[in-house]
């Protein structure tokens, strides 16, 4: 695999391009109801619990009582013990159940503790599969064991989307997070995930752009599609539209969707709808109302 | 990324499709658009107006009186009587006018940036981003030498007053003045600016700021003048003794980039496009001629039209926006004509469909004519436009043969590579007066063989500056400025540091 160097230059010339951008008006609501489409809802918090994952759903399933037609999250994200209860809740709907799996979030576990946690869940009703890098194995050197063992999650989880978290604030450079995209698109990750959401630095428009430069390389060098999925830290529209612009201007108008782009968030959604609920009233000519 | 390249316009959403409206709000007119002279504003001397035009909307926003040649002399001869008075204002003076200057133009840089964007076409991104900070950091940078250049070089050893042209198909009309401006008022030297009544606007509200500071000011003189009046103007303060100040160093004829195949093709290509797009410096036309290494052709061809095909092209009060109209229809009609001409002699031409309405006249779709060969006229000519030629080569020896070949004075130059000790060998082999050379590293540095003429840069105008050993200005990205006439010790410090 050719090594690359990442020229940080460029990347911190486009970051800043890119945080420029201004969208107003109907093309904001059209923007803000796009990313809520993008969205896999969170919650993974060592103190969750069957109702708050309940609630996690039914926010789901109903995003906003007072704005009409707002799209759905893409995905509901939760740990292995909760998978059962959410496929249960969201039977019939078309928001996904992805649960993180392979030792969530340090994936320092034995391979078969990680690869029967993964069928297990694939059992419980999984529909997306988020794994963890063996960041050890990477940093270490041992590029060949992350990808086999990447490789081995990816037969584990049969039918079920696989999206690999990097975790790029542990990678450091941006070498390293090209690296590490190469070696997970080359395993047969179906997305390549920011972070875990754990540790900071979470997702960066700049890391993000490094990803998906490398998604951009093997689509034109294979004509296959790989989804992105910036984790962490992205809690209000302005930056859900930065990383919308971003995806659009280096993938193109068919990673808008949400098979190729997720956005991994806890408070977004809120953030989303209270906005389009105070533009829908602006636009109504009414004070400001919301949710 | 779907197939790319082709026209096809009737799939394209517009650009306001995603992004909205990002326009930014029409400024408020310079309350005097007369011409201003040796620090006084006067009346023009004949009764012409010229019609300042809004392209993107082809509507008229000003009639900005046109100055004669009556006007001009008069401006000579204030600004040669400046010329013995300003010797007497000390250098910590200027020094403090200039810093004055400098917060002037940071208070009111929405305002300016508006007026040039929305006369020249230049894209609002780049002139609130780029321009302005730039002109308030030139301007308090000549202000932090005016002592030391006094020292080294004393009254009497600059020109006595000196005459700029400023025509519109700079697009940086503020860049251009500030260009020469801001060491010519560190210096005490006085300067005419005979600025096209199209680029005028932000020019004549620089001329405001400026009679608002007072002091130094006076050794300053705008006119509007007529389109191509400019030399003929210049010419009669020549004779009257303000010596014209050349063009800026970066203007020539084509702007060649060398693009190598160890080079980040993501970087070179964002990079050239940008060339193509915006103009390095004061002076220099749109447009770009690539030289590419053939075992890099196809990818870079492929991710160049990709690009292209993504450009954001429309009404340059759009944040959004990175390609706005020509300035005028003559600018637009010459760059047409070009292509047609190339196209007409056998170079496969592409065009991309823009975002922009089509109603609008002054708007260019941006071009790849790809081959060329270096014997065509397409290779040796100004394209004035959005557009890149591209060229290949087999060694680095032919590329360098290949860009003698088209016999053109050499503008900016860039040159992609990955090869830290390449850039530098080849950029000695070049004669062109700017050199950047874009290494995979962090650090983008420029060289030139010419004399020392930017003390200050941005991330779009690095400069690592060699005049014979002795003058040195450099800056690196991001991490400091060094003020000109640096020591030779820290230029090799940093030589060594970049391992050049």
């Amino acid at each position: 695999m050719r090594r690359r160097r990442i020229n940080a230059t460029g990347i911190h010339e486009k970051v800043r391009d890119i945080e420029r951008r201004r969208i107003g008006g109907s093309a904001r609501e059209r923007a803000l109801s796009l990313a809520i489409s993008l969205v896999d809802l969170t919650t993974l918090e060592g103190a969750d619990t069957p109702a708050r994952v309940r609630d996690l759903c039914n926010r789901a399933l109903y995003p906003a009582s007072t704005v009409p037609n707002l799209p759905r999250p893409a995905a509901v994200c939760v740990y292995p013990a909760f998978v059962k209860q959410a496929a249960e809740h969201l039977a019939g709907s078309d928001v996904m159940v992805a649960c993180v799996a392979t030792a969530f979030p340090s994936g320092q576990y034995h391979l078969s503790t990680r690869l029967a946690e993964v069928e297990a869940v694939v059992k419980d009703g999984a529909d997306e599969i988020d794994m963890v890098m063996n960041r050890g194995a990477f940093l270490s050197g041992d590029c060949d064991r992350v990808g086999e063992e990447i490789r081995a999650v990816r037969k584990a989880a049969g039918t079920a989307h696989l999206k690999v978290i990097l975790e790029t604030g542990e990678l450091e450079t941006y070498d390293n997070v090209r690296r590490a995209s190469e070696i997970a698109i080359d395993a047969g990750a179906d997305f390549i995930k920011t972070s875990t959401g754990k540790i900071k630095p979470a997702a960066t428009l700049a890391v993000t752009l490094v990803m998906l430069q490398a998604i951009r390389a093997e689509f034109l060098r294979s004509g296959r599609r790989v989804g992105i999925k910036p984790a962490g830290g992205i809690a209000t529209g302005d930056d859900a539209i930065s990383y919308l612009c971003l995806v659009r201007e280096t993938l193109g108008d068919d990673w808008l969707d949400k098979t190729l782009f997720r956005i991994g968030a806890s408070s977004l959604l809120d953030n989303l709808v209270a906005e389009i609920a105070y533009l829908s009233a602006q636009a109504r000519g009414e004070g400001n109302e919301h949710e | 990324m779907s197939d790319a390249g082709q026209t096809r316009s009737n799939e394209r959403r517009p650009i306001a499709h995603f992004y909205g409206e990002g326009t930014v709000s029409a400024p408020a007119l310079p309350a005097r658009l007369n011409p201003f002279i040796g620090g006084e504003w006067t009346d023009a001397s004949g009764s012409a107006r010229v019609e300042v035009i809004e392209p993107f909307t082809a509507r008229t926003v000003a009639a900005v009186p046109i100055a004669g040649e009556p006007n001009v002399r008069a401006a000579v001869e204030s600004v040669l009587a400046q010329a013995s008075r300003s010797a007497t204002i000390s250098p910590s003076e200027r020094a403090i006018a200039l810093e004055r200057l400098g917060g002037a133009i940071d208070a009111n840089a929405d305002q300016l940036a508006a007026l040039e964007s929305q006369t020249t076409g230049r894209p609002i991104a780049r002139t609130i981003h780029d321009d302005l900070p730039l002109i308030a950091q030139a301007l308090r940078h000549f202000a932090s030498i005016a002592d030391p250049l006094h020292r080294l070089h004393p009254q009497g050893s600059w020109p006595r007053a000196g005459t700029v042209i400023v025509p519109v198909t700079t697009r940086q009309p503020l860049l251009s003045c500030i260009d020469v401006l801001a060491p010519a008022c560190a210096c005490g030297t006085p300067v005419i600016f005979l600025v096209d009544a199209q680029a005028a606007l932000p020019v004549l509200r620089l001329a405001e700021l400026i009679s608002d500071i007072g002091g130094s000011g006076s050794i300053v003189s705008i006119i509007p003048v007529a389109a191509n009046e400019g030399m003929n103007l210049a010419a009669t303060c020549a004779s009257a003794g303000a010596m014209l100040f050349p063009p800026p160093a970066g203007a020539g004829v084509i702007r060649p980039a060398l693009i190598f195949l160890d080079c980040d093709i993501d970087q070179a290509v964002e990079g050239i496009v940008q060339q193509a797009f915006t103009p390095n410096l004061p002076g220099e036309e749109l447009g770009s001629h690539v030289f590419v290494e053939e075992g890099v052709e196809r990818e870079f061809i492929d991710r160049l039209r990709e690009r292209l095909a993504a450009t954001r092209v429309g009404n340059p009060l759009d944040v959004n926006v990175e390609l706005g109209p020509a300035p005028t229809k003559e600018c637009l009609g010459g760059f047409e004509q070009r292509i047609a001409r190339a196209e007409a002699a056998g170079t496969p031409v592409t065009r991309f469909a823009t975002d922009a309405p089509q109603t609008h006249d002054f708007v260019a779709a941006p071009a790849l004519l790809a081959p060329a060969r270096p014997d065509q006229l397409i290779a040796r000519q100004s394209l004035g436009g959005p557009a890149l030629v591209l060229i290949t080569f087999r060694t680095p020896d032919e590329a360098l043969s290949k860009l003698k070949a088209t016999s053109a004075a050499l503008g900016a130059t860039t040159i992609w590579t990955g090869k830290a000790g390449k850039a530098p060998a080849l950029a000695r082999r070049i004669s062109s007066r700017f050199i950047y050379c874009n290494m995979r590293d962090r650090l983008t540095v420029g060289l030139t063989t010419g004399v020392a003429a930017l003390p200050f840069a941005s991330a779009n105008r690095p400069a690592l500056l060699i005049d014979n050993d002795a003058t040195i200005s450099v800056e690196v990205i991001g991490s400091e400025i060094i003020a000109p006439f640096a020591p030779l010790s820290r230029y090799r410090q940093i030589v060594q540091a970049l391992g050049v």
